[in-house]
């Protein structure tokens, strides 16, 4: 099986089985596009760091069958492997996400947004503000207006 | 250090996200708020999440789905619709083969409305249901503990279908349009007066097969059952529903309280009345107070047709008022208001001042004022029959009697239950 050498931004080369790369379907496209190559295929948005993360989900998940199904993929509870896999620190799930995205992994995007939405579930505002770097921009009525709103979920 | 996400990840985030759990991060930021409120709108619709309509009752109903079709992103209020756009009829119809066709007795049941979101049913509170407690009580104590937990006032609440002027409908061949609200929906619906009946064999038997197309949920028009009285039962074509984010949401989440629609309408009416003209009590649900609701919004949303140099003409003369008017005080603005209410309208609110003309927002009111939460009536079917009419002999204090004592036994069961389990519910 032949192989396919990745190139970080901070300039690191990956060298990786064709099948695992093509789990990215920019990579997958690059590949076709270009056809055989022994150049390294730049990836100027992903640090080492976050691709050695994604090359490791691309390798654990390189036979998984495609999910087209809209409702199974989106109430499909992450499994143990997963988890575990995203128990990183907020910064890295974020890139991991942000990666995902450029490299075109639907199913590993749909992992690092499964596990944000987890983390969003159950949190007051105040607390998702901190996850997320947001600004409350709301009036002192408009707040207490959408607090008031949400009363019933207070005592959940 | 926190991070930010772009935008286009965050709407993927929320797509793993229940209504429930985006209706409360509405309070993170306004872009939040928007994005979410905007993101359940688009899940309805991109899933084709219908509302189901029953008009009458078993067996004799005729069922239709509405789509959400459109957003008003300010007065956060979703508006579905029949499939093609256009209005469906619907007809009385027979859902069993074996029950005799309708006669006219039945054209009764016809005016009982049931209004439904999604195809989920309600969920149970399974904390509550599943809890080792509950397994510890006799069986007619769960019963009685299961029926008020697992009670969701979305799905049981009805509504009584305005009377059809058969009159009015024979003397003039425009339709009767009607208006039937509740404090978080405004449904636009018109009478048709029923078709002339079958002439010939052969008409007959087409209009024997486009009834029983209602069940496809079919947007052609549907005739009357062959055997229909004489008098004929009208059409009931529906035109649309808006509704408040939180009316979809009760149907998974029974906790939550539903908001008033187009609520600022309501308080800009509410204000130009009381001080005005001393109306602080009228029939919110009433149908021209509904018909004016409604109009607001024609009123203060410039229409496609209005072009642009037509705005900016408004938008100098409403500058050059501003110079004359150098000073604006808080009842200039009642004034202001008032201004735009409608004579009939408001003759109509004075004739009918503290009075409630649908037995539902009677109920409601009387419930309001006896420290009750009016979304109870559905739970009682005693209650359910009073406001849909259906032959119920109990006065109306009765039925709120009747409700405050059933409620007060179940406040204290909880309290029994809860000094025994050290539970909650």
């Amino acid at each position: 099986m032949s192989n396919v050498r990745l190139l970080s931004s901070d300039n690191e080369e990956f060298v990786v089985q064709k099948e695992v790369a093509e789990r990215s379907v920019l990579i997958k496209n690059m590949l076709e596009d270009v056809g055989e190559t022994d150049s390294a295929i730049p990836l100027p948005n992903v640090t080492a760091k976050v691709l050695k993360k994604v090359i490791e989900w691309c390798d654990h998940h390189s036979s998984d069958p495609v999910t087209t199904d809209e409702t199974e993929r989106r109430t499909t509870d992450i499994d143990e492997w997963d988890q575990k896999f995203m128990e990183v620190d907020q910064e890295t799930l974020f890139d991991i996400i942000l990666a995902a995205n450029y490299l075109d992994i639907k199913p590993l995007l749909d992992v690092g947004c499964k596990t944000v939405a987890n983390m969003i579930k159950g949190k007051t505002a105040e607390e998702i503000r901190k996850i997320f770097n947001i600004v409350n921009d709301f009036t002192p009525e408009e707040e207490a207006q959408i607090r008031k709103e949400n009363e019933w979920a207070e005592d959940r | 250090m926190p991070y930010s996400l772009p935008l286009e990840i965050l709407c993927h985030i929320f797509s793993f996200l229940q209504y429930q759990d985006l209706y409360l991060i509405r309070g993170v930021s306004r872009q939040w708020c928007s994005l979410a409120e905007e993101h359940i709108y688009l899940d309805v619709k991109v899933q084709q999440q219908p509302v189901t309509i029953t008009i009458g009752q078993v067996p004799f109903t005729s069922t239709m789905e509405l789509y959400a079709d459109s957003y008003d992103a300010i007065e956060k209020v979703v508006e579905f619709k029949p499939k093609d756009g256009h209005a469906f009829v619907s007809s009385l119809r027979n859902n069993n083969a074996t029950t005799p066709p309708c006669s006219a007795w039945q054209l009764y049941h016809h005016r009982q409305m049931q209004i439904k979101f999604g195809q989920q049913q309600s969920q149970p509170q399974c904390n509550s249901t599943t809890a080792s407690w509950l397994q510890s009580l006799t069986p007619q104590e769960q019963q009685q503990v299961l029926f008020h937990l697992q009670y969701n006032p979305a799905m049981e609440c009805l509504y009584a279908l305005p009377a059809y002027s058969w009159l009015a409908s024979s003397m003039t061949e425009q339709v009767d349009q009607h208006y039937v609200g509740d404090k978080s929906l405004i449904l636009s619906f018109s009478y048709v007066p029923p078709p002339p009946p079958p002439q010939s064999p052969s008409t007959t038997a087409t209009t024997t097969k486009a009834t029983y197309t209602s069940d496809t949920h079919s947007t052609s028009l549907l005739s009357l059952p062959l055997s229909s009285p004489p008098l004929g039962a009208p059409q009931i074509k529906i035109h649309w529903l808006r509704v408040t984010l939180d009316w979809i949401i009760s149907f998974t989440q029974p906790r939550i309280r539903c908001t008033q629609i187009y609520g600022d309408r309501y308080s800009r009416l509410y204000r130009s009345l009381a001080h005005k003209y001393g109306c602080y009590r009228y029939d919110e649900l009433s149908e021209p107070v509904l018909a004016y609701i409604i109009e607001q919004g024609k009123d203060h949303q410039p229409s496609a047709m209005v072009s642009a140099s037509k705005q900016r003409q408004a938008t100098r003369m409403a500058s050059v008022t501003d110079s004359i008017l150098t000073t604006t005080t808080q009842d200039d603005s009642y004034n202001k208001d008032d201004d735009t209410l409608p004579q009939q309208l408001l003759s109509y609110i004075q004739e009918h001042t503290h009075e409630y003309h649908t037995r539902l927002s009677k109920l409601q009111h009387i419930l309001e004022g006896a420290c009750v939460d009016p979304r109870m009536i559905w739970k009682y079917p005693f209650a359910k029959s009073f406001v849909v009419g259906n032959g119920s002999l109990l006065s109306e204090e009765d039925v709120v009697r009747r409700i405050q004592d059933s409620e007060e036994e179940w406040r204290s069961l909880t309290r029994v239950l809860k000094r025994r389990f050290c539970c909650s519910f």
